[in-house]
């Protein structure tokens, strides 16, 4: 059953006022019927609500249309969103935030009048615009991020060594040729003129030529940049296409369109060649997107202070908006990161990611009072998934405070679907074929091939607006970032734009278990790839391991490429990231060297330990197998025994006969097991008291202090066995629901717990959130409440599908299908349906799952004797 | 070029030549050799003074003019030179 909670309920459940993000005011509304237009019937509906007196109105028509669309972008596969503008703009205007399908970004806003009939178009402003008053002024300014305009040394030389040559002409023939002579001295002086003026102003013959009026038409358009020249431009920029020149355009719209270019080619080019094209921008120097570019230079190259004061700056050279809001919070927190203080200023803002940005960090601080009324402050405007809610990790105390668990109660097959009271009480008047979804007050509209979203505008929803969960709107995100890609082939990789989708696909892949997509788009991608973005990289040797292509995966994390790619943006998450990413292809000293560069980075992480580890893992990789079986090679750390080392061998030999043949699997590729003393696992490789092995792509277990092996010491070795097994059987595409499941089902232990009959109330968590709160959860109850419902629904499987379903489950995966599909094949339902089944059969199900077999391995339980040998060994009374 | 006394004194002296050098050409402009009438008396009858053709004070400024646009490209040479030499 689809549940619809209205917020008013919760409100009075949970006893808290909320606190009142700005309501959309008349103009906003009137704006985003006007975006909605555009994007339905595209600049005509714009023209048509042009105000009498607004620049674009005293223009020809044709020439308004080229200008709205120029500024406008093209309204095919943008996504717009309305952004919370300051009270007194937001009373006759508008800002939105516009994202164009190759990435590039620009901030829009709408200066509006009221005619008494209705909202008008006084004013579009971009984030290239500024006023002409500034354009003449702004070479003189030397902005910060501009470095000095070199002199033209040469041409002021020439010109200063003319003009006194020619004085001494015309002095001389004063008297003999006094109208040459005169002639000689005014060109002197003019001669002289020039280098003054080029002292004074280097745009001087720019700022000469505007002051001549050329025609009716440019005189009106004096108020605005005229950007309707560069409208191919644009479009093409927006398809993600650079190379499209920027034609006979003057020098403001050719600086404009190196703003957008360079903001198009940002992250896959040298921070250098970023700063060079921005010191070639003079007129448009302080034009909001030139001080954005160079916040997110600053950003990138770790000066976080200047990137503050850039973002500082930005919102006083625009229409004050919340758009950079996040941006510039990143920014203070790092430039502030050794006395990190949440400020006391609530965010002004409608947008809820704000609000749970601002809850993280009043974790972090230690005010948790302050955290959940923020979070509940961003929930009402925009409700996060479950899913997310459990992988963002630090909300975890939320997950078991009874008055948030009624929010997004995570126990209960179904996302819930929440929408505000406040739904369609003045609805907006929308296009034919629009589309309209609402979770909490934000609002979503489909209109053609674009998108508006609408933060706190469910008031203005249209009656028809469908309530959705979040996970419908998330799902929405990775659709159409797989549409995108769809569009782009592996030989367009060197475009930026091609690059950012490919990302973004790879993103919405990689939750599919799509890992051979990933490999074909990213196909085109050699060690000496230029120009490649970071996480294109990463993703591209994510692919190449998980297909065993580990070689491969290594020459990537070390060739000139990413060398390149961590030049243009060092910090300290990637370089360890990738560290990581280099030891999985055990590229062990590059992998070092990465470690050793996070430590250079001013305030970066201690990364000793990570150090330590590393060498571990080294040591063992590269140590010779102590014990080598049919199926395993075991190596250990110099202190584990050897008879340790066979008798792990011995087991893990007997457990996968058993395991496969379970399974029914076969093929098992040899496995290099590596054993430790628990000393050594716990302080240098998992730092965890929790954890008892693991697998990934070796089997590490920390049994080499163990004398004894019980059932409980098989059990772990059997479970991270089982995890080989399947990795194997399912070309290592698993979830981890399924790998943890099937292994601790696979246990040989007397008895196993079952969910059921822990939780008798069948308060525990939805199947769809076990695999999240395994992988991100840092509640170490919530974890292992988690493995025993993995555990305790493998044995539904098995009961209600037959022994074979975990197989077939196992097909389906190796076929590269996720979770949704492979359940879909097995039980032919979906997974809310499967868990209400599972849940439904744990009420006649509740008693833990008991064992009684003998258990086979008495003659292993010892190091002691050989068994082959105990068992040679009779002990019998002489006869007499 | 280093703060030194000398090329404080080379742009100071520098400056003065330019501004000395602008207000003599203007004067020059402004003060253009009128075109005089034909003589009444003829040439034949009456010695001409070619020097009474122009005052003295702008035969001075004609001079004065070209020794400064002489020092002016000296000092032109100068600074260029110093510039280049502290640039290397």
């Amino acid at each position: 059953m689809k549940i619809i909670t209205i917020a008013g309920v919760l409100l009075i459940a949970t006893g808290v006022a909320f606190a009142s993000p700005p309501p959309l005011t008349d103009a906003e509304k009137a704006a985003c019927e006007l975006v909605a237009e555009y994007l339905a019937r595209g600049a005509d509906a714009a023209v048509q609500r042009l105000a009498a007196g607004s620049s674009l109105s005293a223009i020809p028509r044709a020439e308004a249309l080229e200008e709205v669309r120029a500024r406008l972008g093209p309204p095919d596969g943008s996504a717009w969103e309305l952004r919370t503008s300051s009270d007194e703009f937001s009373k006759h205007g508008a800002v939105f935030h516009v994202v164009f399908p190759s990435g590039v970004e620009d901030v829009i806003a709408f200066d509006m009048i009221d005619d008494g009939s209705a909202w008008k178009i006084k004013e579009i402003r971009t984030l290239v615009d500024v006023s002409l008053a500034e354009l003449k002024s702004a070479p003189k300014s030397d902005s910060p991020g501009t470095p000095p305009t070199p002199p033209t040394e040469r041409n002021i030389l020439w010109y200063l060594f003319a003009a006194p040559l020619l004085a001494i002409g015309g002095a001389i023939g004063r008297r003999s040729h006094p109208r040459l002579s005169s002639a000689a001295l005014l060109a002197a002086f003019v001669v002289f003129a020039v280098p003054v003026a080029e002292v004074l102003d280097p745009k001087w013959t720019t700022h000469l030529r505007e002051m001549v009026p050329r025609s009716g038409t440019r005189a009106t358009a004096d108020s605005y940049l005229a950007l309707a020249p560069l409208r191919s431009l644009r479009d093409a920029m927006a398809r993600g296409e650079t190379s499209t020149a920027a034609g006979s355009a003057d020098e403001p719209q050719r600086e404009a369109a190196t703003l957008w270019k360079t903001q198009l080619d940002m992250g896959r080019i040298a921070p250098g060649d970023v700063r060079k094209r921005l010191a070639s921008v003079r007129a448009l120097t302080n034009a909001p997107l030139a001080i954005l570019i160079r916040a997110r230079v600053d950003s990138n190259e770790g000066r976080a202070r200047d990137a503050a004061k850039e973002y500082a700056t930005l919102s006083s050279r625009f229409v004050p908006n919340d758009a950079f809001d996040l941006e510039l919070q990143a920014a203070r927190d790092l430039a502030d990161a050794n006395s990190r203080t949440v400020p006391v200023a609530e965010p002004r803002s409608r947008d809820a990611d704000l609000y749970y940005v601002r809850s993280v960090e009043q974790v972090v601080a230690g005010n948790l009072n302050g955290a959940r009324k923020s979070f509940r402050d961003g929930w009402r405007l925009q409700p996060i998934s479950r899913r997310n809610l459990i992988e963002a990790g630090i909300f975890a105390f939320l997950l078991r405070d009874p008055t948030f668990s009624i929010l997004f109660n995570v126990n209960t097959p179904d996302e819930q679907k929440v929408a505000d009271v406040e739904l369609a009480r003045s609805p907006m008047q929308l296009p034919p074929g629009a589309r309209a979804m609402a979770s909490g007050q934000f609002l979503r509209l489909s209109i053609a091939r674009g998108r508006l979203d609408i933060p706190g505008g469910c008031a203005i929803a249209p009656a028809a607006a469908v309530v959705v969960s979040p996970t419908d709107l998330e799902r929405e995100d990775t659709e159409a970032a797989l549409r995108a890609v769809s569009h782009v082939s592996p030989a367009s990789l060197a475009s930026a734009s091609a690059q950012r989708v490919i990302e973004e696909a790879a993103d919405a892949l990689s939750q599919h278990n799509r890992w051979n997509d990933i490999l074909k788009l990213t196909d085109g991608i050699t060690p000496k790839s230029d120009n490649m973005s970071i996480p294109l990289l990463m993703w591209r040797i994510r692919a190449l391991l998980r297909a065993h292509r580990t070689e491969e995966a290594r020459r990537i994390a070390t060739g000139p490429a990413m060398t390149a790619a961590m030049q243009r943006a060092p910090d300290a998450g990637t370089l360890i990231e990738i560290s990581a990413l280099l030891g999985a292809a055990q590229a062990w000293t590059e992998a070092a060297e990465m470690l050793q560069r996070v430590s250079s980075i001013k305030d970066g992480p201690d990364v000793g330990i990570l150090l330590r580890r590393l060498e571990l893992r080294r040591q063992l990789a590269t140590s010779p197998a102590v014990v080598t079986t049919q199926h395993f090679a075991v190596h250990t750390t110099a202190e584990v025994p050897v008879t340790v080392a066979e008798r792990i061998g011995q087991l893990l030999e007997a457990e996968l006969q058993r395991v496969s043949t379970r399974l029914g699997t076969s093929n098992f590729t040899p496995v290099r097991v590596n054993v430790l003393r628990w000393d050594d696992f716990r302080n240098q490789l998992t730092f965890s008291d929790h954890i008892l092995g693991f697998y990934d792509g070796e089997i590490t277990i920390p049994f080499g202090d163990v004398s004894r092996f019980r059932d409980t010491a098989v059990a772990i070795l059997s479970h991270e066995m089982t995890h080989a097994v399947v990795a194997q059987a399912t070309g290592d595409n698993a979830p981890r629901w399924f790998q943890e499941g099937v292994a601790q089902r696979m246990e040989l232990v007397e008895r196993q717990e079952n969910i059921f009959q822990v939780q008798r109330d069948q308060q525990f968590l939805a199947f769809d959130l076990i695999g999240p709160t395994m992988t991100s959860s840092i509640d170490p109850l919530a974890i292992g409440q988690a493995y025993m419902i993995a555990e305790t629904f493998i044995h539904f499987l098995e009961d209600r599908y037959g022994a074979a379903a975990v197989t077939r489950m196992m097909t389906e995966f190796g076929a590269g299908h996720d979770t949704t599909e492979a359940i879909l094949a097995v039980t032919g339902k979906s997974i809310p349906d499967v868990d209400r089944e599972f849940r439904s059969w744990g009420t006649t199900h509740a008693e833990a799952f008991i064992d009684r077999t003998p258990w086979p391995y008495t003659a292993y339980y010892s190091l002691g004797i050989d068994p082959a040998v105990s068992q040679g060994i009779h002990f019998s009374r002489p006869k007499p | 070029m280093k703060p030194t006394l000398g090329n404080c004194l080379v742009v100071l002296g520098s400056l003065l030549v330019t501004i000395t050098w602008l207000v003599l050409l203007l004067s020059s402009l402004f003060f253009a050799p009128k075109k005089r009438p034909a003589p009444i008396i003829s040439q034949r009858t009456a010695r001409l003074n070619p020097a009474a053709a122009a005052p003295a004070t702008m035969r001075m400024i004609e001079r004065m003019l070209i020794v400064t646009s002489v020092l002016m490209i000296m000092a032109t040479l100068a600074i260029y030179l110093g510039v280049r030499a502290m640039r290397g």
